[in-house]
């Protein structure tokens, strides 16, 4: 039953073969970067590799995180694109079955071909080929044999499905390139998550943003904060009481939530309401306020404000 | 070419049609609830006309999302068997050609297997547009029989991916097995208003509408009183208040509206009218009056956020 589709050089050797350059980043290439030279319609099948003695990248997914990018090289002058599906199997040799997490989709044409996805993977993942009922799947034909698994065509969702081993002198010609993904948000951290630090953005993280009330009292200011992002907030002060001496005030840490407005208390430390007992009412020292918050990156926010302290002499 | 791939129960009563239940708000069904008695290798099919045994509309009578999709399947299908027979149902729309249609929307493929198939799915749809079923591998359809029963077919051993146009030749007395139900989308974010859109008026949230908070804080001084307002979310936010100057007469505050965003604090400033500056100045020190203050936030949804805070205001006779 199994029909074999030329591409006008199916016996091509595979010393054209292109390997993966390892990146500059933390990305992770895995699967098989030979260069496909046939395809091969054997009915609905994906075809995986097991083992592949001529294939120096691993077969298996080294780590786990996102699959941001998967790539097909062909030989040139093929006429015609290609239809190939892209099925990242989670394969169980013992049992010899599979499920299919994820897979993407794309029109292969000579040359090297890249699309980009974002499919959650684990070590240990594998790359499957398949290909529509016209043409088949691509595959690199060549010595030395390799332990491929061939399973019937299947789906995300689907569940665990049988496949069988064979030993055949042929390859899987997908590339895959793994992201981390600290955060488990299922987005690659270097191309895709612009928050890698929180799983609740993808957009650049959140900065946030502080403002602030001071009403003085005569023992203490009382700083009402609000937040644009719930966070722990401190609040503290300084006051130049003259001869050179700051006199430090503080306090918090409490969480600020949005559309809340937070009390603060800075007590006066003693030398302060001593020198203020030295001034008079229209002498005043310059309280100066910080509000700060740290946010999932770690960046500080602060909000700086002032307010006069009237001498109670 | 077309390779009839299982007959099942080829020729089966229709008997087992199932019909969905009169759903009791807005959404609505359409495309046909009969039963595949058969499968084919290689083809896109789609629903061109029914006969009377099909009551359903054959086109989507409105706009919105379909949320749910379900084939019924007569034939037996053996449990391996359910990846080949997966299928896959597509919003197909017409184009300037009689006999073409594009591909606008498409589910996941569902495994299948014998009986009603239902799946969830979220996929956009206007008016007009018709229902496609296409497997991995072949595509399943039943065999009505009569001469208004019309499906058009196209052998695409290719695929028909969304973006892609494909041309049908009519084959009469067949259906597809596919019916469908749409729920509206007011917002237009492509998720159903009844099953899967917690916040229908805002294309922004798909999770329950959020509600404003209010915090609110004043500050009285002699001709006027300063309310400073934080929100949880950006929105304009208007600040009233009211006096009872005695039993009988109250002086209102002209309110104030401007905008207020997370972690910012706005400061409105309320003149006191002169009715009220003039009782305050008909009062002692000791003595007091109670101002109301209100400031409300429109919500996407319910009801307006409030706080509402009172001021003493001191006489300044």
């Amino acid at each position: 039953m199994r029909k074999r589709f030329a591409l006008g050089v199916v016996a091509a050797a595979l010393a054209g073969c292109t390997f993966g350059t390892s990146g500059a980043l933390a990305a992770t290439q895995f699967g098989d970067g030979c260069v496909a030279n046939a395809a091969e319609s054997i009915g609905p099948v994906t075809l995986f590799e097991l083992s592949a003695p001529a294939n120096p990248l691993p077969q298996a997914a080294p780590v786990s995180g996102v699959l941001t990018s998967w790539r097909i090289s062909l030989i040139p002058e093929v006429p015609v694109v290609i239809p190939t599906t892209l099925k990242v199997i989670r394969a169980n040799p013992a049992a010899k079955t599979a499920v299919v997490i994820g897979e993407g989709s794309g029109n292969v044409a000579s040359g090297t071909n890249q699309f980009n996805t974002r499919i959650p993977i684990q070590a240990g993942d594998r790359l499957g080929i398949s290909g529509d009922s016209k043409i088949g799947a691509l595959y690199c034909n060549g010595a030395p044999p390799s332990v491929i698994g061939a399973m019937l065509n299947s789906f995300p969702g689907l569940g665990p499905t049988p496949f069988e081993e064979e030993s055949r002198p042929l390859r899987v010609p997908i590339v895959g390139l793994i992201e981390p993904d600290v955060d488990g948000d299922g987005y690659g951290d270097e191309t895709q998550d612009g928050c890698p630090q929180s799983a609740a953005y993808h957009t650049p993280c959140p900065v946030i943003t502080l403002d602030t009330i001071n009403l003085v009292g005569r023992k203490a200011a009382t700083i009402l904060v609000a937040s644009s992002l719930t966070a722990p907030v401190s609040v503290s002060g300084t006051v130049k009481i003259g001869k050179g001496t700051t006199t430090q005030l503080k306090a918090g840490p409490q969480t600020v939530a949005p559309g809340q407005l937070i009390r603060f208390k800075l007590n006066f430390p003693t030398a302060l309401k001593k020198r203020l007992k030295e001034l008079k009412p229209k002498q005043k020292l310059t309280l100066n306020v910080t509000a700060s918050a740290t946010n999932i990156t770690g960046s500080a926010s602060t909000d700086k404000s002032n307010v006069k302290l009237g001498g109670q002499g | 070419m077309k390779k009839r791939l299982c007959s099942g129960v080829a020729g089966i009563a229709l008997a087992g049609i199932f019909l969905f239940a009169a759903p009791a708000n807005a959404a609505t069904e359409f495309g046909s609830n009969c039963t595949a008695e058969e499968a084919l290798g290689g083809t896109a099919l789609v629903s061109l006309s029914h006969g009377p045994t099909s009551p359903l509309p054959i086109a989507a009578p409105t706009s919105g999302v379909i949320t749910r999709w379900k084939t019924t399947v007569g034939f037996e299908v053996p449990p391996e068997a359910s990846a080949i027979y997966a299928q896959r149902m597509q919003v197909l729309r017409s184009t300037s050609l009689p006999s073409q249609f594009l591909v606008v929307g498409e589910s996941t493929p569902g495994a299948i297997s014998t009986g009603v198939n239902s799946f969830p799915t979220r996929v956009p749809i206007q008016a007009g547009d018709r229902l496609g079923l296409r497997g991995p591998f072949v595509s399943v359809y039943c065999i009505p029989g009569g001469t208004a029963d019309v499906v058009g077919l196209a052998e695409t051993e290719g695929g028909t991916p969304v973006g892609s146009a494909f041309n049908v030749t009519p084959v009469p007395t067949i259906q597809v097995p596919l019916a469908a139900v749409i729920e509206p989308d007011a917002d237009n974010d492509s998720y159903g208003d009844e099953t899967q859109d917690g916040c229908p008026q805002s294309a922004a949230y798909q999770t329950p509408c959020p509600v404003i908070t209010l915090a609110t804080f004043s500050q009285a001084g002699s001709k006027a009183v300063t309310v400073s307002v934080t929100t949880s979310l950006s929105a304009p936010v208007t600040v009233s208040g009211s006096v009872k100057l005695n039993k009988k007469t109250t002086a209102k505050l002209k309110a104030v509206t401007a905008g207020v965003t997370p972690g910012g604090i706005g400061k409105f400033k309320l003149q006191f009218p002169s009715s009220l500056q003039k009782r305050l100045n008909e009062l002692t020190p000791k003595q007091k009056l109670t101002l109301k203050l209100t400031a409300s936030a429109a919500n996407i949804a319910g009801p307006a956020s409030t706080s509402s805070i009172n001021a003493k205001l001191k006489g300044q006779g």
